[in-house]
């Protein structure tokens, strides 16, 4: 690993500033203000600049109104503020494994640290120390502040609603006191001081948060600020681009709209499924119930008929039977015709029942419903007026079944019954 | 989509040659003077001229690469890390990586020595604001606006410390609205030998029946969030769905949705336990009650691959209608369990497969059934708001008894679906036809437009189909 490490030495640093006794662990950047390093091997401060290697045990403080970042090589960085202190303690890294150890202490003022690679991979090798605590790491973002060895933390993201596929971050915190685990972005703890145990997370008042972040930011930092900015900013250029697009925002909220068209496809496809069920069943296997034109309608070819015989009282009690034929055929759309009729045994008597076209009937009619009768022309007997025929829906199939009644007079001669049947057979009655 | 690229580049060449060009020539002649504080001022100002002209040909520059610039390293940040253009190209490379912890640092870097460039702020905010960190990113758009930026600026800086104020809420509402219009190949789902099974043999029946329709899909919603460190929420929707048929108004649909439910975060899972009231009306008519729990129990494993399972079980209650006059046979519980999972390919690409085993028990034992199911979708984020759904789905469904009815076969089906979905919002379609911007509220509603096949293969003939289906719609959400 020394070995990586060292091939970026020297292809990033010029000779003159590989000088110190540790290993690198990354380098200084925007370095504003007074910002001293004091280095193991002279233990003399001396100011830092941009671009300037951090040396393991290397301690880097800054003044007032000024503060720097500092990026190690595994791209974890810390952000100080002014007044305030950082020493890198410990630094492994292998770039091709990303496999590392990073251990940094706070020594004193503001500090915010955007985990790198190396909590990435395995965040448990990551630790931040301060004066009372220790800052255990779940990859993650997080700030705080010291006085004395006094500590204020607060886990800075990124939070469960995040929508760049980050690793929503946690942090634990805790001395031989006790340890809390914190999970939420803007949630965080106090430790009073060494042997003091960190207070249950909370959400941290804004004033509080906004002065930790508020203090690393240059504003605040350079309240003159006597120094103009360098040049024009490279997003004026941006191609036009808007921050949102920059930041792949415009394309992220695609996430939100993709998603909710997903639901919405799902919901309409439940009720299509069953919208779907439904037509099948209509098509292939209409509803037990009175058959309806519509239902006849849907099926265009096949010809069938009921044959049904049984026994009938007369009125002068004697016994005989009637007899029940009818036709269906749904090629021609009609029903009864040819032997369509009634007939009687005992008292011999018979009418034809003529043939009715469905086109006659609306979707929603019912078949034959209405009675029979000789002056509408639906039988040719006048003496079985008031009889009827249905048709009805049975297990599934269109007129599969006929029901009715035959209702008998001549000249007071009468007899009455009831009829259901779902012998239905193939072809028209003989 | 190369051209939407190149298009605005040519500007840059132009104006860069004209900036070259300008640089080259002589200053004019009258610019000498006799004077020395004249000549002071005189080279003050051709420095300024060159500066400007320095400044204008960089710019040119990266108008003309644009994205196209080499990859920058972290090496190439360690060896230069003051550097605002190499800053700010790796923040534009990290964010398209996907990596936005890192761009907030390269941003950082950027506007701690140049805390004056309000659109780098910008773009520093809206990087927090993804990664929820919506304090630090309200700070920042703060700061951009004491600072009196250009209208454009503050307009979306406004736009966003909105968002961010509905986002803090507790208690936050959302609302939809959606209109389609679609049509159907096969809306009648029917065979297309025009003939089905009765009693075992065949009888002819009228084919599949071409149809449009409009669909209005309408949801209230809300999200009340605990309060607690581990952000448990609870929640609750409304959804109707009216599918409404040009000729075929007996299978008019109308649905009701009404849910609710918890969102438990635990160390280990999200566990969201819900329970729904479904009622499905047909042709205005009462026809299916179901009564649903689910149980979700979810777990991001890595940043970029999810996966869940969700056991559930539901009471379903038919009622007779025209269109299906025994429906009550449908009636009985069914319990099933979904899983899957997904993985982000890439920050603008996810792929996700979902399976699905159900359970129907029923009245009539024919309509009792095991499905099995799995589907393959890929979601697409084409930028600018555009996103690609690309869905699979594949399913078996096998019936416990035959239907005497239809068959003395048990019904056995296969059954398919391919469907795309191409969705923007329609301020994408203003701008590239007219390079105008729509108001929010027009702007960032959804046009979606869906192209979908699907078929059954089936044992039996009654319910073996072909659909095609194309369907535009228009949705329109609010928060508040």
């Amino acid at each position: 690993m020394k070995k990586l490490f060292c091939g970026v030495l020297f292809s990033l640093l010029s000779p003159a500033l590989v000088h110190a006794a540790g290993e690198q662990a990354g380098v200084a950047a925007a370095v504003r203000g007074e910002v001293q390093i004091v280095t193991i091997a002279d233990q003399v401060g001396h100011k830092v600049t941009s671009g300037e290697p951090i040396f393991l045990g290397d301690q880097i403080e800054s003044a007032e109104e000024s503060g720097l970042q500092i990026l190690l090589m595994d791209q974890t960085a810390f952000t100080i503020g002014p007044n305030s202190a950082l020493k890198i303690d410990e630094f492994v890294y292998d770039p091709d494994t990303q496999v590392g150890k990073v251990t940094a202490e706070i020594v004193k003022g503001t500090f915010r640290f955007v985990s790198g690679k190396v909590a990435a991979r395995e965040p448990e090798r990551m630790l931040v120390k301060l004066p009372s605590a220790v800052i255990g790491i779940r990859g993650t973002m997080a700030g705080g502040s010291l006085d004395g060895d006094k500590a204020h933390v607060v886990l800075l993201g990124p939070g469960t609603d995040n929508n760049a596929n980050e690793r929503v971050g946690q942090i634990t915190v805790g001395n031989d006191a006790g340890q809390v685990l914190i999970t939420r972005t803007g949630w965080g703890t106090f430790v009073g001081g060494a042997g003091i145990g960190p207070t249950v997370p909370e959400v941290v008042p804004l004033d509080q948060l906004n002065a930790i972040t508020g203090s690393l930011q240059a504003d605040t930092a350079r309240k003159k600020k006597e120094e103009k900015d360098k040049g024009a900013s490279p997003a004026a250029d941006g191609n036009g681009k808007k921050a949102s697009q920059l930041s792949g925002q415009d394309t992220a909220e695609a996430i939100e709209a993709s998603e909710e068209t997903g639901t919405l496809a799902t919901f309409a496809d439940e009720a299509g499924d069953e919208q779907e069920d439904t037509v099948q069943d209509t098509i292939s296997s209409n509803a037990d119930g009175e058959t309806t034109a519509g239902e006849f309608r849907l099926i265009t070819t096949g010809q069938y008929h009921f044959n049904y015989t049984n026994s009938i009282v007369f009125s002068d009690a004697t016994n005989g039977t009637y007899t029940i034929k009818f036709n269906i055929d749904f090629g021609a759309q009609t029903v009864g015709g040819g032997t369509s009729g009634i007939s009687l045994t005992g008292h011999p008597d018979l009418t034809l029942i003529a043939s009715q076209s469905i086109s006659s009937f609306a979707d929603s009619d019912h078949i034959l419903k209405t009675e029979l009768n000789q002056g509408d022309g639906t039988i040719d007997n006048v003496r079985f007026n008031g009889s009827d025929v249905i048709l009805f829906n049975e297990n599934g199939v269109t007129a599969g079944e006929l029901e009715g009644k035959i209702v008998y007079d001549n000249a007071g001669l009468t007899a009455n019954a009831s009829f259901e049947t779902s012998n239905r057979q193939s072809g028209l009655a003989p | 989509m190369r051209g939407f690229f190149l298009f605005p580049r040519f500007p840059g060449i132009i104006l860069s040659a004209a900036v070259y060009g300008l640089a080259a020539l002589p200053l004019p002649a009258n610019a000498q003077t006799d004077t020395l504080e004249e000549l002071e001022e005189d080279i003050h100002r051709q420095q300024k001229t060159s500066e400007e002209i320095e400044r204008t040909a960089g710019e040119s520059e990266r108008l003309v690469t644009g994205d196209q610039d080499g990859i920058v390293t972290f090496a190439d940040i360690l060896a230069d890390p003051d550097n605002v253009d190499l800053n700010f190209r790796f923040a534009r490379q990290q964010v398209r990586e996907g990596d936005l912890k890192g761009a907030a640092t390269s941003l950082e870097r950027i506007l701690l020595l140049n805390p004056g460039f309000d659109d780098i702020r910008l773009f520093y905010a809206i990087v927090f604001f993804r990664l929820d960190n919506y304090e630090e990113a309200k700070q920042q758009f703060n700061l951009v606006l004491s600072h009196a930026p250009p209208p454009s600026l503050q307009a979306e800086a406004e736009s966003y410390l909105s968002r961010i104020a509905l986002r803090q809420k507790r208690t936050r509402f959302a609302a939809s609205l959606s209109f389609g219009y679609h049509l159907d190949t096969n809306k009648n789902a029917a065979p297309s030998s025009k003939r089905v099974l009765v009693f075992g043999g065949p009888s002819n029946v009228r084919g599949p029946q071409k149809d449009t329709g409009i669909l209005a899909i309408a949801n209230a919603s809300f999200t009340h969030d605990l309060g607690l460190q581990g952000g448990h929420e609870v929640f609750g929707g409304v959804t109707f769905l009216q599918d409404r048929q040009t000729v075929l108004n007996n299978i008019d649909i109308q649905s009701y949705t009404v849910s609710g439910g918890g969102i438990y975060h635990v160390s280990w899972f999200d566990v969201t336990p819900a329970l729904s009231y479904t009622q499905l009306r047909i042709d205005k008519e009462s026809y299916l009650r179901d009564y649903r729990l689910r149980l979700r129990l979810s777990k991001e494993f890595t940043p970029t691959f999810m996966g869940y399972i969700e056991p559930q079980f539901s009471h379903q209650k038919f009622q007779p209608i025209a269109e299906s006059k025994v429906s009550h046979g449908r009636d009985g519980n069914l319990w099933g369990i979904n899983f899957g999972g997904a993985y982000v390919i890439s920050p603008k690409q996810k792929i996700a497969l979902d399976l699905q085993y159900e359970n129907k028990n029923a009245v009539f034992k024919f309509h009792a059934y095991e499905r099995t199911r799995a589907t393959l979708t890929h979601t697409w984020l084409l930028g600018s708001g555009q996103f690609l759904i690309s869905s699979g789905t594949a399913g078996i469904d096998l019936y416990n008894r035959k239907d005497s009815g239809v068959s003395p076969m048990k019904r056995r089906d296969e059954t398919y679906r391919l469907r795309m979905i191409y969705g923007a919002p329609l301020n994408f379609f203003s701008e590239l036809a007219a390079d105008y911007t729509l108001p929010d509220q027009i702007g960032d509603i959804i046009f979606t437009l869906t192209g979908e096949r699907s078929w059954a293969v089936s044992n039996l003939n009654n319910y073996q189909y072909r659909n095609s289906k194309l369907q535009a719609m228009l949705t329109k959400k609010w928060n508040f």
